[in-house]
């Protein structure tokens, strides 16, 4: 995964991160601010319900107060308190004093509990009354809540009782109620969202037609059932929501406050419900728009993480690229800086490495040439001094074998023309050994099994495995087969192998094993040759390609050299591992195919087969 | 004082619709009550109960009988004439009280008079000819009626013909006036007949307001925009305490129960003996009703029958209790409330619905009170098929009829009770009539309740007021007391033309 | 217990007795009776200066009445108008017998209560007049009745008296209600005018009748009246003769 990509990831994902804990935290905090706002409303619902109860029982209360107050009433009273009065004389008062007063329920009942006369139910005029005796004054009672049966039911009321005496200390109750019903929640003001409903618990079991709200019936009112039933087991405030469907914007939550009677029986339940739509519908629209910012947020990052990501790494993309072409060896290898800032500077301190490292490697290529010429000029001077030393001597002998006889002087003189010749012959071996290694043909390709190739080279040293009087070298050949053929030279691949089994041959003079490897290896064919000699110090590895070394006393240091050079020219590598007392591994890596044209002038490369250059690839 | 001529008498009802059509008219329901006052205005019956319990003759000067009463001869009046001049005839007599007469019963006409035969003795026709439907009209081709009565209908009625103008003009095959509800009332404008045989009547004209809310009435009665107004009960007292002149009737309408043969719980005898027993007559009709309903423990009033103070109907929840506990354990364990459907209409008879039913449950009879539908063309005998069945009815049944054994006989086959001998004329014997109610009333499927009078309020300017004690009207004899220029100035301008008192030489003078 | 009773119904009468056993079913002996065997006269007293005397009653309407004493043969009637005929009764054995009467040409009968009315005629009177049908008629009391009319325009009715004290002739008259209630006849002092009475002078100079006053008509003498009463309790038409007592 590319930086750029990891980078963008980390962007969007924050921001979606980020987002998502905004929305949350928004919804969360306006779910608390509904439910609190909810709760205040339900509580001022219920104030206003209570206000409004306490000021229809004063009103009911001042409306009983008008009727005692009124003579009507007083004369009634004095009669009633009298023996044997015509009480049918009263039946219909209580209708008119309910009409004058304005009150839904209105009755008479004397002395002793009889009723007299009823607005509501005229028809139990005459029958007993008598729950008005519990209290033999009720002067300032307040209003109440009672069941008030009537001939074609129950209704919820509102009542207060007032005595008025009509002196024998005989008192006359006057009862007056308000129905309490829908039009009661008529007048509290409700928000929106929000309705009361009232529940008349008249009946034992639920009864669904018992419940209204202000317009009367109530949809669906058996889905209140389980709220009434449990307030009807333990009548106590409680909350409730009721999802009327699958819709959580239909669910609405109920509050349900117990109306009591005077003896503390449930006779109503009040129920605020506030829907739930208004919350749910801003929670929905939080998440949407939130949705909808994440999204923007997420494109708008994407392009901003994109510019930025492309502004940082691009150039460390150009950073890496620039480190790549400088390990494939373009040293001159430069880059773009932009700006100032961290990138840019890691940029120029990068073309600073680059040129330094150019510099460095300049200086270090000409020391090594210089080195190098040294080093032939010392090898070069070496071996001619050899063969000239002894024919300065020979030529001194002659000269001074002037004096000696002719014969003598013809045996000195042939002695010495002998000497001579084959040190002029040495001489012209040592030259045109020289001269072959600077005339390195190019290489002419042509399909080569590779384990030919070995067994061939192998099989020119095999008398010296087994020479008598000699340690003896034990070959060891590995060789995968079938391995696929390689575009190469053969007679330069011989050489190669030629001067490696020689090399390892020269590195085992007190016998050992001599183990050639080959097989495919990405593609590549790998060869490996090994010795059990003694090894090489780190320090040899280092210089073993350089031309003219060797750590051996005889040996013009050319072969590994040519080696090198075979393998370079065959865009292979070579590498030595070595562990001083084990041996040494050569390892060549060659590969199948040969790019067209790539050795098209293989005269041009050949001064570049010593260089440095060369060294570095076949080290790599 | 005199009685003046002239002025319009305005009346107000109650009932939303009237007949004027006797063969219409509904025996026993409260409509009936309203038809009749109207048709007394148009149509002459052949004789007339006064108040002195003297039958006096109308379009019958005289009758005679024979010994077993089976036969009867009436002679008619001679010079009557109907209300568009046409003379009436002994065929006009026979055609109209034949559909109306009871099934024993033969018209038939001879000469100048008429023949009512049957095969049982008819004591009491003479009861039966004046009062109830009995009243002698004309179906004209239209098929309007006409009367010889003091008045006829002007105006916007059909027509029941008439020497007016406009009598037949608007007049279609409809003799019923009904106000559609939520309608203004509909008026009906009665007129003088300058030519009735009884004399013209002293006033020009009669208003009737149909369908009048009985808190108008009243009120009305005391602004002086109605002269006549139908008092409801609950308002007596308060009229009284007005000042106002209020006449009462003899016992005019029994309100009862009725337990529906077909419903299980009807049947069973003992429980409809202590609902019989949990009743409370006395209280009903002195407290509950102020005193305006005397307790009922017959069927046929006392006025009527004479013996209805023989029936007592006491009070007992001790028994009613015991009765109820011990029923059989089916008819005991229903849960169910025994349905008591209020068929009469208004507030009185609920009223009296809820009373029964707080009696009942004294005697732990759970009663529903269930009010009949709200549909005007139910009469107070029958409410709608569609309303909920019951097995307890309220009815209300108005007397209509001086015949206590017609009236019995009515009574019986209206409700299919038994008893009943169809078509047969029972016996007018008061004894085997005593007997015959005392069956009826043991068998309990018709329980008495009250009966409740008729209440008429007065405008203090209604001279001569002379109606029968059970509710003939007679408005032929009432005159306003006004001033003699607010009378001799028509009330009415369509009044205008009708000329007042035409005199005019006699031909039959002699020199 | 044997209860006896009698019990009015709208047309009838019933003797009753029954034994008020509320056990067993009662027994009920029911006798009806005729109604009219029970119209029963409702006397009351006479005022202190005027005297009433009833003089003759029917069930059948009469809407005049007057008597005539014609002095000429010692011959007392009593003529009558009811329902549409003119009838003469003479006084003989105590006893108003029906001599003879004619029937109202029908055309005339107009007036819902009856036509026909008695006047006071020429003075001195030689023939009974009457008013029908907004005509002044007469006829001679002494002859067979027959009448003639003729078309005239009178005023109004005025009823005198004059008593035995040999004063001016008093107006008489009646009170304010309608058919429907007793009523008195009245003496209203000399002047037409009629005077504002108080309840006192009322009571003494007013005699009490059973029923509204149908009509009222001095007697040719002028020394009493002769007036139609309908008697409230019986509904039996009634005539009464009033006098002017002079004194106690």
């Amino acid at each position: 995964m590319s930086f750029r990509t990891k980078l963008l990831l980390i962007v969007l994902l924050t921001i979606f991160a980020s987002v998502s804990v905004v929305a949350y935290g928004v919804t969360h905090y306006t779910r608390a601010a509904f439910e609190d706002m909810d709760a205040q409303r339900t509580e001022a619902l219920v104030a206003q319900f209570n206000k409004e109860f306490a000021q229809r029982g004063e009103e009911v209360a001042q409306q009983v107060r008008n009727i005692v107050n009124s003579d009507i009433t007083l004369r009634m009273a004095m009669d009633l308190a009298r023996p044997n009065v015509d009480q049918s004389l009263y039946v219909s008062d209580a209708n008119g004093a309910a009409q004058d007063h304005n009150l839904d329920f209105v009755e008479f009942v004397n002395h002793e509990g009889t009723l007299v006369s009823s607005a509501q139910y005229r028809a139990r005029v005459g029958y007993k009354n008598d729950w008005v005796l519990a209290n033999k004054d009720w002067a300032d009672a307040p209003a109440f809540l009672r069941k008030e049966e009537l001939p074609d039911g129950v209704e919820l009321a509102l009542t207060v009782v007032r005595t008025l005496s009509g002196g024998n200390e005989k008192n006359l109750y006057i009862i007056g109620g308000r129905r309490l019903d829908q039009n009661f929640l008529a007048s509290l003001v409700l928000p929106v969202g929000m309705r009361a409903l009232l529940y008349r618990n008249l009946e034992q079991t639920f009864v669904a037609s018992a419940l209204t709200d202000v317009n009367g019936s109530v949809q669906q009112a058996d889905r209140f059932q389980p709220l009434i039933e449990q307030i009807q087991k333990q009548p106590q405030s409680l909350v409730k929501t009721i999802n009327w469907s699958a819709d959580a914007a239909e669910a609405e939550t109920f509050h349900e406050i117990p109306l009591m009677g005077r003896n503390h029986e449930l006779l109503g339940v009040l129920l605020v419900g506030s829907s739930q739509r208004e919350l749910v519908l801003l929670t929905r629209r939080i998440i949407k728009i939130a949705g909808a910012v994440a999204a923007a947020a997420l494109f708008v990052g994407f392009l901003v993480s994109f510019w930025i990501s492309a502004r940082i790494t691009k150039p460390v993309e150009d950073l890496a690229e620039g480190a790549r072409e400088v390990a494939s060896g373009r040293w001159d290898t430069r880059i773009d800086v932009h700006g100032s800032d961290e990138i840019g500077q890691l940029a120029k301190a990068f073309n600073e490495m680059t040129e330094t490292l150019a510099t460095q490697k300049e200086r270090l290529v000409q020391t090594e040439r210089v080195a190098a010429w040294r080093e032939l000029a010392r090898r070069l001077a070496h071996e001619l001094r050899n063969p000239l030393f002894p024919m300065q001597i020979t030529i001194e002998n002659l000269q001074k074998a002037k004096q000696l006889d002719a014969k003598q002087f013809l045996e000195v003189f042939h002695e010495s023309t002998a000497t001579l010749k084959a040190e002029l012959a040495n001489l012209n071996s040592i030259v045109s050994r020289f001269s072959d290694f600077s005339k390195m043909p190019a290489p002419q390709f042509v399909r080569v099994n590779v384990n030919e190739a070995l067994r061939n080279a192998v099989r020119l040293f095999e008398p010296q495995f087994n020479e008598v009087g000699k340690p003896t070298i034990t070959p060891e050949l590995f060789l995968t087969d079938p391995l696929p053929d390689i575009d190469a030279d053969p007679d330069l691949l011989h050489r190669a192998f030629q001067n490696l089994v020689l090399n390892a041959l020269d590195a085992m003079p007190a016998g050992g094993t001599l183990t050639l490897r080959t097989l495919e290896r990405d593609g590549n064919i790998r060869i490996e040759v090994a010795d059990t000699g003694k090894g090489l110090t780190q320090e040899e590895c280092s210089r073993l390609f350089t031309p003219y070394y060797t750590t051996k006393l005889q040996g013009t240091g050319l072969g590994l050299a040519i080696v090198q050079s075979v393998v370079s020219d065959h865009r292979g590598t070579i590498s030595v591992t070595s562990e001083e007392g084990r041996g040494t591994t050569f390892r060549i890596e060659l590969p199948q195919r040969q790019v067209a044209g790539s050795v098209s002038s293989p005269e041009a490369d050949t001064e570049t087969k010593t260089s440095p250059q060369t060294l570095a690839a076949a080290s790599d | 004082m005199h009685p003046r001529r002239g002025g319009t008498l305005r009346v107000e009802l109650r009932a939303p619709t009237v007949s004027f059509d006797p063969r219409e008219w509904k025996v026993g329901s409260t409509e009936f009550a309203t038809d009749e006052k109207l048709g007394a205005l148009v149509f002459d019956r052949l004789l007339m109960l006064d108040n002195y319990g003297r039958f006096q003759p109308q379009l019958a000067t005289e009758w005679s009988h024979d010994a077993g009463f089976k036969k009867w001869q009436f002679t008619l009046r001679e010079g009557v004439k109907f209300s568009d001049g046409s003379p009436l005839i002994a065929a006009d007599v026979l055609a109209a009280l034949e559909p109306l007469l009871p099934s024993g019963q033969q018209i038939s006409a001879a000469g100048n008079g008429i023949i009512i035969q049957s095969s049982a003795g008819m004591p009491d026709l003479l009861e039966e000819l004046a009062s109830g439907r009995y009243f002698v009209y004309r179906v004209q081709p239209d098929g309007t009626l006409m009367g010889p009565g003091p008045f006829f209908v002007a105006g916007s009625l059909p027509g029941t013909g008439g020497a007016g103008d406009s009598a037949n003009s608007t007049s279609d095959s409809s003799r019923t006036v009904a106000v559609r509800a939520a309608a203004k009332p509909a008026h009906l404008r009665f007129r003088a007949n300058e030519e009735t045989w009884s004399g013209r009547p002293f006033l020009d004209a009669i208003e009737v307001t149909l369908g009048a809310p009985p808190l108008e009435q009243l009120f009305d009665l005391q602004l002086s925009k109605a002269d006549l107004v139908e008092l409801s009960p609950e308002l007596v007292r308060r009229a009284m305490q007005e000042n106002l002149r209020v006449w009462t009737s003899s016992a005019a309408t029994l309100y009862g129960l009725r337990f529906d043969q077909g419903e299980p719980l009807a049947a069973e005898e003992k429980l409809r003996e202590a609902f019989s027993l949990s009743l409370d007559r006395q209280t009903m009709a002195s407290v509950l009703l102020q005193k305006q309903a005397e307790p009922a423990s017959a069927l046929l009033p006392q006025w009527l029958s004479g013996y209805a103070f023989l029936f007592n109907m006491q009070t007992n929840l001790e028994r009613a209790r015991e009765l109820r506990a011990a029923l059989p354990t089916k008819a005991a364990t229903s849960a169910e409330p025994l349905r008591l459907r209020v068929d009469a209409p208004g507030d009185l008879p609920k009223l009296l619905g809820e009373r029964v039913a707080v009696n009942a449950r004294q005697a732990a009879i759970l009663v529903q009170v269930v009010n009949r539908g709200l549909l005007p063309t139910a009469n107070s005998l029958s409410a709608p098929s569609s309303d909920p069945a019951a097995a307890v009815h309220l009815f209300a049944w108005h007397y209509s009829t001086l015949s206590p054994r017609l009236e019995l006989d009515s009574f019986v086959n209206f409700f299919g009770l038994s008893g009943s001998n169809g078509g047969e004329i029972s016996s007018i014997d008061p004894e085997q009539l005593y007997a015959r109610e005392r069956k009826l009333l043991e068998e309990r499927r018709v329980l008495p309740l009250v009966t409740m009078p008729e209440y008429v309020g007065l405008g203090a300017n209604v001279r001569d007021w002379m109606p029968a004690r059970w509710g003939q009207w007679r408005l032929a004899d009432v005159w306003l007391d006004v001033p003699e220029s607010a009378s001799a100035k028509p009330a009415d301008p369509q009044n205008q033309g009708v000329p007042v008192a035409p005199p005019s030489a006699f031909p039959g003078v002699k020199p | 217990m044997l209860t006896v009773s009698l019990q009015w119904t709208a047309s009838k009468v019933l003797f009753m007795a029954d034994s008020g056993n509320s056990s067993a079913p009662p027994r009920v002996e029911i006798v009806e009776l005729p109604r009219p065997a029970f119209s029963v006269s409702n006397a009351s007293s006479a005022g202190p200066h005027l005297t009433r005397e009833l003089i003759w009653q029917q069930e059948r309407p009469i809407n005049s009445a007057v008597e005539w004493d014609d002095w000429s043969n010692q011959q007392q009637y009593l003529f009558l108008f009811s329902e549409g005929f003119l009838i003469r009764r003479r006084f003989e054995n105590h006893i108003w017998t029906l001599v003879d009467s004619t029937e109202i040409p029908s055309s005339a009968r107009r007036h819902r209560l009856g036509d026909g009315e008695f006047i006071r005629g020429d003075h001195p009177p030689t023939s009974l007049a009457f008013l029908l049908d907004g005509k002044i008629c007469s006829t001679q009391p002494g002859e067979r009745v027959s009448f003639t009319c003729r078309d005239t325009s009178i005023g109004g009715k005025v009823v005198t008296i004059t008593s035995a004290c040999g004063e001016k002739s008093q107006i008489l008259s009646t009170g304010g209600g309608d058919y429907t209630q007793q009523d008195r006849i009245t003496l209203a002092g000399t002047e037409l005018i009629r005077p504002w009475l108080s309840e006192a002078e009322i009571r003494t100079g007013s005699v009490e009748l059973p029923g509204p006053v149908l009509d009222d008509q001095t007697t040719e003498d002028g020394k009493s009246v002769t007036a139609v009463v309908r008697n409230l309790s019986t509904g039996i038409y009634e005539v009464y003769r009033i006098t002017a007592v002079c004194g106690n």
